[in-house]
């Protein structure tokens, strides 16, 4: 008895000693392990959608966090913002939003211009996480077999409303529209923090 | 002397994996590359330094019939450390490397340095002991590495060496290309070794004829 009274304390003690240590790292290591997985995932589809704009930072590092509401057990809904900034001055935001096509979490980067002559105007977007069909809704999510690319319908579109409507890429209606919803989370997102983000 | 003694074997007397054979799936696995066989090899280093050191150091509370679920427990307790500390600022070695790190729990050459070293001996000794042994591990996964990375891709550390002209022999990086690069290493260093006693025994025969010539009538008999 005495015995197995020992060898449960000696283990008991030493895995509580590695628990809290373990729980010590997480809490130091929780926010950069964050901040580096973002900046893995989103780095290429913020490349692609601030092409050719000339941008001479690195929006990775000068992102910013937004809250934008809570979900159902309270806790803060977060979207990321990166800014693309020329000589200092913000000239475009990239804004990340989601939206339901014929899976769940149909993310779409969205561009939109601060300055020069895209200002208030979509740029360009990017899909940066699908589950939608392979063949027929994945096709709106890229440039398609056909050739036809369903993503320059938003470029130039006015960043200052809603869009409305687009055509949706035939046998791809749903995922079409899921990315409409995304875009127009986005643009509502720059509406109400436009301040915030250029400056 | 005797812990410089301790951190010297792990560089060739018993130079894992090749001398020890031991932890051998990962020496596989990860070495397509020079910076990959380098960062297993030193996250390795760490856990089994770490590990050495504390199970040394409450060797004398652990009662025997649980030291293996204990050391299992200090070990897997610095693996996670490793993995959170390597997501942290390493993320892309870290996603390299994947699903090896974890697998550092079950590393031979960790639980069998606890269990044949760290838990018989001093702090300073199983500290040398896993340094030495963990440092000559990362040599050898990173020569290993640098081996199959030259010959595979024609580069080192993603440095290209012989420019455009140069065809990498492709099946170097893929994993038939890691058994044959082990087996040329541990052939390298079975030689070396052979030969090495050769040379030893011809210099005592020079030096000390007499007592060449008993060791010699020893063996023969």
């Amino acid at each position: 008895m005495k015995k197995i009274i020992n060898l449960t304390v000696v283990l008991t003690v030493i895995t509580c000693v590695s628990g809290l240590a373990l729980s010590y790292v997480h809490k130091i290591t929780a926010a950069p392990i964050k901040l580096t997985k973002i900046k893995q995932v989103k780095a290429p589809a913020v490349a692609v959608v601030f092409e050719g704009l000339g941008a001479d930072n690195d929006p990775m590092a000068d992102l910013k966090e937004l809250p934008v509401g809570q979900d159902a057990r309270g806790r803060d809904i977060v979207r990321y913002v990166f800014p693309a900034k020329k000589g200092g001055q913000v000239i475009a935001v990239a804004i990340e939003e989601f939206g339901n096509g014929y899976h769940e979490g149909l993310g779409v980067m969205t561009a939109i211009g601060v300055t020069g002559e895209q200002q208030d105007k979509i740029i360009k977007i990017q899909v940066t996480s699908s589950a939608e069909t392979p063949g027929k809704g994945d096709r709106a999510t890229g440039s398609s077999q056909e050739g036809i690319d369903f993503r320059k319908q938003f470029e130039g579109q006015a960043a200052t409303g809603k869009i409305e409507s687009v055509d949706a890429l035939s046998g791809a209606t749903m995922t079409s529209n899921g990315m409409l919803e995304a875009v127009n989370k986005a643009l509502e997102i720059y509406q109400k923090n436009k301040d915030k983000l250029t400056s | 002397m005797a812990v410089f003694k301790e951190f010297r074997k792990g560089f060739w007397e018993v130079l894992p994996p090749f001398r020890l054979v031991l932890g051998l799936c990962p020496t596989l696995a990860v070495t397509v590359s020079a910076e990959n066989g380098m960062g297993m090899g030193l996250a390795t280093t760490f856990v089994l330094v770490c590990s050495n050191v504390i199970v040394s150091a409450v060797r004398k509370v652990i009662p025997g019939e649980v030291r293996i679920a204990a050391f299992i427990v200090i070990i897997a307790s610095f693996v996670v450390i490793t993995e959170l500390m390597m997501q942290a600022y390493a993320y892309p070695l870290y996603k390299a490397l994947g699903v090896f790190i974890p697998l550092i729990v079950v590393n031979c050459i960790i639980l069998g340095r606890a269990e044949a070293f760290a838990s018989k001996r001093g702090i300073a000794d199983s500290l040398a002991d896993g340094l030495g042994i963990g440092l000559g591990y990362t040599i050898a996964l990173t020569a290993l590495g640098s081996f199959r990375e030259i010959l595979g891709a024609g580069h080192i550390f993603g440095i290209s060496l012989f420019g455009e002209a140069f065809r990498p022999l492709k099946f170097m990086v893929e994993a038939p290309g890691a058994f044959v690069g082990l087996g040329m290493f541990l052939a390298a260093i079975n030689l070396i070794s052979a030969r090495q006693g050769a040379l030893s025994a011809a210099l005592a025969r020079i030096f000390s004829p007499k007592k060449a010539d008993k060791k010699l009538s020893r063996e023969v008999a």
